[in-house]
């Protein structure tokens, strides 16, 4: 049987996926996430600069579009030998995150998305959203706390009704 | 149980933190890892050259999700028992998990303690004397 795809206005993906964002996440005692600024509607997004590094994830489903997980490491020390471990840390750590906002989003409100395999963004890499009429992109900020620094951390939801 | 260093190890995720993570816990544990793998095709020829007593498994990954890989060593490698981890965990990925041969479903992040007790628990169904 077919079953009908769920009806979203911008105000309700707002809403699901503000009750959905974890206040908190413990990454194996190598990372936290905290929230640092709700999920609102994004009016302007700024581009990406050069010191932000990230991930990428598509979304398909009851809600389909991608997601950006951007760090910025401006003025951090990242040493170089702990640069691959970090980089690796981030990923997995904006994985898990969002496989917690979609479990939440399953289980909670009944809404199932399937996501891809992460890619990253390295320095260089542009912004690039796809930006249709029936898409509304939202903004969440996260701290990104690691044993020897705290990032920003900004999370773009990029999703079509 | 029998001692740990007995039991054969395969994980396999596209997470190079997530393999990391779970490699120091079951080798500090003493289990006996015999590779990583990150895909299905890196999992499947470390499979058709050493015999696993389990995999873990990844559900999100490149090309061939955890869940296909599942089916594959249900279907090929009926001594190997399958545990699934992912940091998704709806009712439908987990059934679909349970459908595909796992045996346990684990959500990331995990305790340590907890990934070691589903893995001891998982492991003693074989008798390896």
């Amino acid at each position: 049987m077919e079953t009908e795809k769920y009806k979203f206005t911008t105000s309700s993906i707002i809403d699901v996926l503000q009750a959905s964002m974890l206040p908190e996440l413990n990454i194996y005692n190598q990372a936290q996430l905290e929230i640092d600024t709700p999920l609102i509607k994004a009016q302007n997004v700024h581009p990406k600069t050069t010191h932000e590094v990230g991930v990428k994830l598509k979304l398909e489903g009851d809600l389909s579009g991608e997601v950006f997980c951007l760090i910025d490491t401006y003025n951090k020390d990242v040493a170089q030998t702990e640069g691959q471990f970090f980089k690796t840390l981030f990923i997995e750590s904006m994985n898990i995150l969002m496989g917690q906002v979609l479990t939440l989003l399953e289980n909670e409100h009944d809404i199932s998305c399937l996501v891809s395999h992460p890619e990253f963004l390295d320095r260089d890499s542009k912004l690039e959203l796809s930006i249709q009429r029936d898409t509304t992109t939202m903004n969440v900020g996260y701290k990104f706390i690691s044993i020897h620094n705290e990032f920003d951390c900004r999370i773009l939801f990029n999703i079509c009704k | 149980m029998e001692s740990p260093e007995k039991f054969r190890i395969l994980i396999v995720d596209d997470s190079d933190f997530s393999r990391l993570n779970m490699s120091k816990m079951l080798t500090e544990a003493k289990y006996n890892i015999i590779g990583e793998a990150a895909n299905a095709k890196e999992a499947k020829a470390i499979l058709s050259d050493r015999k696993a007593h389990l995999a873990i498994l990844d559900v999100v990954m490149p090309e061939v999700s955890g869940i296909e890989l599942a089916q594959h060593i249900s279907d090929n490698y009926k001594d190997t028992a399958i545990m699934m981890v992912s940091s998704l965990a709806g009712e439908s990925i987990i059934i679909d998990s349970i459908s595909a041969g796992a045996s346990d479903y684990l959500q990331k992040p995990f305790k340590k303690e907890n990934f070691l007790a589903s893995v001891e628990k998982i492991l003693e169904r074989f008798n390896l004397e």
